[in-house]
């Protein structure tokens, strides 16, 4: 193999090339209108060396792999002349896996098929009087990994990922609200299949409704509920990010030196596992070829592990943890979370409404933001509802949560008994690379959160 | 390149687009030291086909399977349920002159990018780096279709963001252009925000006049109004702009222009994706609004709604993937009056970043957003904040505008001055 022959010409300290192959199909119906349409087949190699002190990395979806050798020498030549600190990368063992079959749909579905499931989403949709826009997406995937290392590694994994999302928009005089349902996971066509349209659409139409009649939310300190979903966008955006090694070798991490540290309430078992069944952030080894498993970050409010890639443990001398991930071969893996799961507690949801006299409760998540350094994070939630006397009351629009991390980790003070996977297919970005990730929590109270809303 | 093109063009039998880009990028990241510096190159194939006015695009990174990728296209155009509004393609046309690329720019190597962030670094005076990451890239671009557009151009974009921190303050810069920049100024100003919001003060939660800084200014008009104004959301009813041509919508003092051919502009370019030439509109005119911005499907379908017989596109065209899609080139606010320390007489709340702008409703423009580098102003004198949040809806914010300053910057593709609002809702 050429790769091998030019790691003997050339004696490498060490190197590997990745080989990512992405085949894709994604198609838009608006208004019951197909707006896209296509599909998409990328394929890139990235060649990573570690040589004269230096690292040298280079992508190209064309020209010879000798030459692309020739250049990531020369960047790591370069590296190592204005860089006194020596480039490491842990070892590991000689691994060799090749993925069988997937055993899901994801070529043999015709077009007319999906525009057919499409229709019928948008059909069930567009009959509300209110309704402005609909929109629904199907996208389904193919993705391909080749790994080669100077160990002698290699790797090939084969995924399919599924994903549906639709939106809607509805309007009432000047009021224009728009409700999004997303879900994905592992798997093909036969995912989608078992969908109850009718109800789905239902539900979509009732989210979109309640904003519409919803308030706009009151400011300040309240307590708060969360439900699964955001308390796992907050864990993954407040916490997770927090325990990525990159972030604490950069000073850019409150968890930094803070290793067997008390950091929460003992409410609070945290751990990060790509080993959960079907979700799109689940996968068998890394970017850098090292076997998946499910790592501890935070034991009963303890601090007990960061999240590394090969280079982060190699420099902080700790064992790789399998979280070495990059978005395509164009980019180097970085320590990433793949599905961040919050332990379940003992608490019934009654149990956590009833003790609030007047509070806020958030719904799913339009995503958030986190000041790394200090911990200050935001989240918007795409529903909110009034707690008043531990009864779900007067809905809430243009809701948001923020404060500070390691506060908040010490405010919860329940902890739900059934933790529920989202399913939401998403994409965490950092640092330019978005990866597939997702999250498992339970129901969580915080007796003071700021609620960040308008004055009614 | 260009013979795949031609080829493409020339065997296709229907209505075909195609767009090449050759990206090539060097990428240094730093924190204290050099940590990771990458480079390479992309070269991405785009085909859209369209068939008795149905499309279907495929993108492929392989062009020597361009036929492959001709034959997806095809494929989804003859399933794909046709647009309701019936089109053609645009034509040959003539071109602007628009400066996109430089030659210092073309020429720097993954050494001079290692030896540019490592000056930078050098000039963070006491402060730590937690990230500095160096880009540079430059792309040559083709726009082709069966209507005779061949049209070609070449851009280069050099960006750099940075974060320090020192006695438990941070503050981040951020600088893209497409000439070679003056990074003195942009590791100044990181320095010197980051130096200023030491020590901050709690303040109570009210409603006070706010002066947006550049990038808070930036984020909000990027990321919350700038739908709003792309002339498919309006005619899927997802702006609520829509019926507002000609009324006013803002304060009287703020007027803004879309502009793709401002020399050296980030969002700058001869042509859009669907090789139709970009131009200055006009969006909003003291106050009122005066123009949408627009690809070539929507700007058809407005022309028949209005029963007019032709409406050209703004040459706003983001994508051949979807149809339509619509996205600014750079949205330009008119400057004003007010000289900096003009805009800080009085009392007000000076923010200079807002944090999660991505997350809010567009279709609403309710936002409630973190803000950082924040600074009490009492006559001139700025003391720095503690965590603030800001909260409102952006349709009724830009109806309470005070006071624009007299200079603008380019962030990003948006080009504003600080511009001072009247009673907005401040959360501590």
């Amino acid at each position: 193999m050429e790769y091998f022959n030019l790691l003997k010409k050339y004696r490498i300290a060490y190197s590997d090339l990745r080989e990512n192959v992405s085949i894709s199909h994604m198609l838009k119906m608006e208004n019951g209108v197909v707006t896209v349409n296509s599909r998409i087949n990328a394929s890139l190699k990235g060649l990573r060396v570690f040589n004269n002190n230096g690292l040298g990395f280079v992508y190209f979806n064309d020209g010879r792999l000798s030459n692309a050798f020739k250049k990531a020498l020369n960047i790591a030549r370069a590296f190592g002349k204005y860089s006194n600190e020596k480039q490491n990368i842990c070892n590991y063992k000689k691994v060799k896996y090749f993925e069988k079959n997937v055993n899901s749909n994801i070529f043999d579905i015709s077009d007319e098929e999906k525009i057919e499931f499409l229709k019928q989403v948008t059909d069930e949709l567009k009959e509300h009087p209110r309704i402005k826009n609909t929109l629904a997406v199907v996208y389904l995937s193919e993705e391909s990994k080749n790994f080669l290392n100077s160990e002698f590694s290699e790797i090939n994994l084969k995924q399919h990922i599924i994903r549906l999302n639709i939106f809607v928009t509805m309007k009432d005089r000047n009021n224009l609200q728009e409700y999004y349902y997303t879900f994905g996971k592992q798997g093909g066509w036969e995912v989608l299949k078992k969908i109850d349209i009718n109800a789905l659409a239902k539900k979509v139409i009732n989210k979109c409704e309640t904003l519409l009649r919803a308030k706009p939310a009151p400011a300040g300190r309240y307590p708060v509920i969360l439900d699964p979903e955001i308390t796992g966008v907050f864990f993954h955006e407040a916490i997770g990010h927090a325990c990525e090694a990159d972030a604490v070798l950069e000073n850019q991490s409150l968890f930094k030196n803070k290793l067997g540290e008390r950091v929460a309430s003992d409410l609070i078992t945290l751990y990060d596992d790509p080993t959960l069944p079907e979700s799109s952030g689940s996968y068998l080894y890394d970017d850098e070829g090292i076997k998946a498993r499910r790592t501890i970050l935070i034991e009963k409010g303890i601090l007990k592990s960061y999240l590394h890639s090969r280079t982060t443990a190699a420099k902080m001398k700790q064992e790789p943890t399998g979280n070495g991930r990059s978005e395509f071969a164009n980019a180097l893996p970085i320590p990433r979370m793949s599905n961040i799961v919050l332990k379940e507690g003992g608490f019934s949801e009654e149990e956590l409404f009833e003790s609030i006299k007047k509070g806020i409760f958030l719904v799913g998540s339009r995503g958030g933001v986190v000041e790394p350094t200090k911990g200050n994070f935001l989240f918007n939630a795409k529903e909110a509802f009034l707690i008043e006397n531990g009864k779900i009351t007067t809905p809430l629009r243009g809701v948001s949560l923020s404060g500070n991390s390691l506060k908040i980790l010490n405010k919860i003070s329940g902890v739900g008994k059934k933790a529920r996977l989202s399913f939401t297919a998403g994409q965490c970005g950092k640092k330019g690379q978005r990866v597939p990730v997702d999250e498992k929590a339970p129901f969580i109270k915080i007796d003071e959160a700021i609620v960040g809303g308008r004055d009614y | 390149m260009e013979g795949i093109i031609e080829k493409i063009i020339n065997k296709s039998k229907y209505d075909t687009e195609v767009f090449v880009q050759k990206n090539s990028k060097i990428k240094a990241f730093f924190d204290t030291k050099l940590r990771k510096i990458t480079a390479g190159d992309i070269t991405t194939l785009t085909i859209r086909v369209t068939i008795n006015n149905a499309s279907g695009s495929a993108t492929t990174t392989n062009l020597g399977d361009w036929e492959t990728c001709l034959r997806n296209a095809i494929k989804s155009a003859r399933v794909s349920v046709p647009l309701k509004t019936s089109f053609s393609l645009p034509s040959t046309q003539s071109y602007r002159g628009v400066r996109t690329s430089s030659s210092r720019l073309d020429l720097m190597t993954e050494e001079d990018m290692i030896e540019v962030g490592l000056s930078i670094l050098n000039k963070t005076e006491g402060t730590i780096v937690q990230q500095l990451v160096m880009n540079k890239e430059i792309n040559r671009n083709i726009s082709a279709n069966t209507n005779g557009i061949f049209i070609d151009s070449k851009d280069s974009l050099i960006s750099s963001e940075i974060s320090v921190t020192k006695k438990g303050a941070t503050a981040s810069e951020y600088c893209v252009s497409r000439r070679y920049p003056n990074f003195d100024f942009f590791v100044n100003n990181a320095v010197n925000l980051c130096k200023t919001s030491i020590n901050p003060v709690k303040i109570p939660t009210k409603k006070m006049n706010v002066i947006l800084n550049y990038p808070a200014i930036q984020d909000l008009l990027e990321s919350v109004f700038s739908p709003s104004i792309w002339l498919n959301n309006v005619l899927e009813g997802k702006s609520l702009l829509k019926d507002k041509l000609n009324k006013k919508i803002f304060s009287a003092n703020f007027s803004l222009t879309d502009s793709g051919i401002v020399d050296y502009g980030v969002g700058s370019s001869k042509f859009d994706v669907e090789g139709v030439r970009t131009q200055s509109t006009k969006i909003i005119e003291k106050g009122v609004l005066k123009n949408f911005i627009s690809d070539w499907y929507s700007a058809t379908k407005f022309a028949q709604i209005k029963r007019k017989e032709f409406v050209s596109s703004t040459g706003n065209s983001a994508t051949l993937l979807k149809r339509p899609s619509v996205y600014h080139t750079n949205l330009i606010v008119e400057p004003g009056d007010y000289s900096y320390s003009e805009l800080l007489d009085g009392t007000s709340l000076l923010i200079n970043f807002l944090i999660g702008a991505h997350t809010v409703n567009p279709t609403s423009g309710d936002f409630s957003l973190n803000c950082e580098n924040v600074y009490l102003v009492n006559n001139g004198i700025l003391t720095p904040v503690k965590q603030v949040m800001i909260s409102g809806n952006v349709y009724e914010l830009f109806n309470k505008i005070i006071a624009i300053g007299k200079k603008p910057r380019s962030d990003g593709q948006v080009i504003s001055p600080p511009i001072k609002f009247k009673n907005v809702q401040v959360i501590a």
